[in-house]
């Protein structure tokens, strides 16, 4: 004959904690000891009643769903496959090329006009042994926007 | 004592024995410009096989390496010439373009060796071009401004004489140029003289008309001609460097030297004693008549012609107008500048030319100074074969001989040759 269940055993009967076999041995012991079937109907329904107490004021936690690992990735392929590789190429291609265009594009840092390129060039050509009668008179010629289109000395 | 090793006794005595040679061959120069009149003898060797129709143009420059390899540049093209020691053409190198760093865009010019390495051109358009002593492209460094001339100074780095256009008028700024950065320290900065100013300047402007509808039209263009003596180029700085790698700048309208470090300290400044000749009476008289000469010339063509005759006549009486400027001595400067080119010899000494009164003569005073700025001689130099061009850029001492590009007298064909000449007593 079974012994009496402790309070701590009927709480766990309660809470279904026992393997199944010994599950069907308590149950059955519960059908023949009323003093154990009234203790654990009296804890069940303490136990039903704080649960009750704490579904009214504890919000229930939202569930977070569980995560679904995609079977498959074929949409983002689908994606890719719809550029087509000279468009590939050409997204690649085009900032390369614009960048050693870039590179290699003469940069003037100043445009030289006509009176500073004649400037330039009598620097170099000043002689020494001319006789200074024959020096120099520069001649500029400008147009109706200020701009130098000859330059020249005698 | 430590006895002196026999390798170190064999440096000691070379060392003493280029001394001594120095010192003769310096003695030698100095004493040459003492004698008065220096005779420029071609070297008959050098450059005799070259086909100067095809190797050398007008108003180039040259550049001498210290192997005695000679870099030419060109007006007529974009492209340097090398010369081996023995003047025979080597290769030509650098082409016109921009799209490559390399490619010049403006005509370039020589200027110099720097540290023995590295040729280096400038153009208008502030770039200048390095290449190695085989014509390989190295770097090019862009300047903000125009060069009017630089000078390879110890150190790698290169003093620039820059033209600066500012607000009040263009300024001259002297700059040293790091090579090895590209940075730039400007170590003085003047306003430039003589700028165009509307006294100094014969101006003619273009005939105004109203046409049918009464809209004012114009014929021709604004003309400007500056009086003699009156552009700011005869009075910029010149360069030159002397065997210690310093700069030596001369000041064409002060008479003024001074010799600065590679880092732009000065170490020291002299006043010539030279006198600048000024413009008399007689001269503006001879301005005024070839100008009066022009005039006519000008007036006879015009009587010839048939179209736009009414633009021509008012180009005519606004000449005429001012024709009186040549004439009046406030329109030029107090006095010429007080020397049109300086360069210095391979035995440092400071030759100043000054402008001559006597064209094609090939004399001309030679000033020569020490470092300290000592007045040793008056010289000249003279050719029998050739037209002299005094200026610096054609004009160079390499280890007690002159390179020069230079017209022979009365050639068939090109007449302009590449010539190394040993100097005599006349």
């Amino acid at each position: 004959m079974m012994k009496c269940l402790t309070n701590n055993q009927i709480q766990q009967l309660i809470d279904g904690e026992f393997p199944a076999n010994e599950m069907r041995e308590y149950k059955l012991h519960l059908e023949t000891c009323t003093c154990c079937a009234e203790k654990f109907a009296e804890q069940r329904s303490l136990a039903l009643n704080i649960k009750s107490l704490l579904n009214e004021s504890v919000p229930m936690p939202e569930r977070i769903p569980d995560f679904q690992v995609p079977a498959k990735t074929t949409s983002r392929k689908r994606i890719n496959k719809r550029v087509p590789l000279w468009a590939k190429v050409a997204a690649v291609l085009i900032p390369i090329i614009f960048l050693v265009k870039m590179r290699n594009k003469p940069q003037q840092d100043f445009k030289p006009t006509a009176e500073s390129i004649q400037l330039y060039e009598m620097s170099n050509n000043v002689d020494a042994n001319t006789a200074f009668q024959e020096n120099m008179i520069t001649t500029t010629v400008t147009d109706e926007n200020g701009k130098v289109i000859k330059c020249e000395t005698n | 004592m430590k006895p002196i090793k026999i390798n170190s006794m064999k440096k000691i005595l070379l060392i003493a024995f280029l001394a001594v040679s120095a010192t003769i061959w310096s003695q030698q120069l100095s004493s040459l410009y003492k004698t008065g009149e220096i005779k420029l003898v071609p070297d008959a060797e050098y450059a005799k096989n070259n086909d100067w129709n095809k190797s050398v143009s007008e108003n180039n420059q040259i550049v001498v390496a210290p192997d005695g390899s000679v870099f030419m540049s060109h007006s007529t093209r974009h492209s340097i010439s090398k010369f081996d020691k023995n003047g025979n053409f080597v290769k030509e190198f650098g082409k016109k373009g921009g799209k490559s760093p390399a490619d010049f865009i403006y005509r370039p010019s020589v200027q110099g060796i720097l540290d023995g390495k590295y040729l280096y051109t400038t153009a208008v358009d502030g770039r200048m071009h390095f290449f190695d002593l085989n014509g390989n492209w190295v770097r090019t460094i862009r300047l903000k401004y125009m060069p009017l001339g630089t000078i390879p100074i110890k150190g790698g780095k290169i003093a620039i004489i820059g033209h600066v256009s500012s607000g009040n008028g263009a300024k001259h700024v002297i700059s040293l140029l790091n090579y090895s950065d590209g940075k730039e320290k400007i170590i003085s900065s003047t306003f430039e003289l003589y700028s165009s100013t509307n006294e100094k300047i014969i101006k003619i402007d273009p005939y105004f008309y109203k046409d049918k509808s009464g809209k004012e039209q114009h014929i021709g263009n604004w003309i400007s001609c500056s009086l003699p003596f009156s552009h700011p180029s005869y009075y910029r700085v010149r360069f030159a460097t002397n065997s210690a790698g310093n700069l030596i700048a001369a000041y064409p309208a002060t008479g003024e030297i001074a010799v600065f470090d590679n880092t732009g300290k000065k170490l020291s400044q002299f006043k010539t004693d030279l006198k600048a000749d000024v413009i008399t009476k007689e001269d503006r008289e001879e301005y005024y008549q070839n100008a009066a000469k022009d005039l006519k010339k000008l007036e006879d063509d015009v009587s010839k012609k048939t179209k736009d005759k009414e633009y021509w006549n008012n180009f005519v009486a606004q000449y005429k107008q001012q024709l009186e400027k040549f004439r009046n001595p406030a329109n030029y400067p107090a006095n010429l500048p007080y020397f049109s080119e300086m360069i210095v010899d391979s035995e440092n000494n400071i030759l100043l030319f000054r402008f001559t009164r006597e064209q094609g003569s090939n004399k001309f005073d030679v000033y020569t100074y020490d470092s300290k700025g000592t007045k040793i001689a008056t010289s000249s130099f003279v050719s029998d074969k050739y037209d002299l061009k005094i200026n610096p850029t054609v004009f160079k001492f390499s280890k007690g001989s002159i390179y020069s590009v230079l017209k022979v007298k009365n050639a068939a064909g090109n007449p302009l040759r590449l010539v190394k000449f040993d100097l005599k007593k006349n």
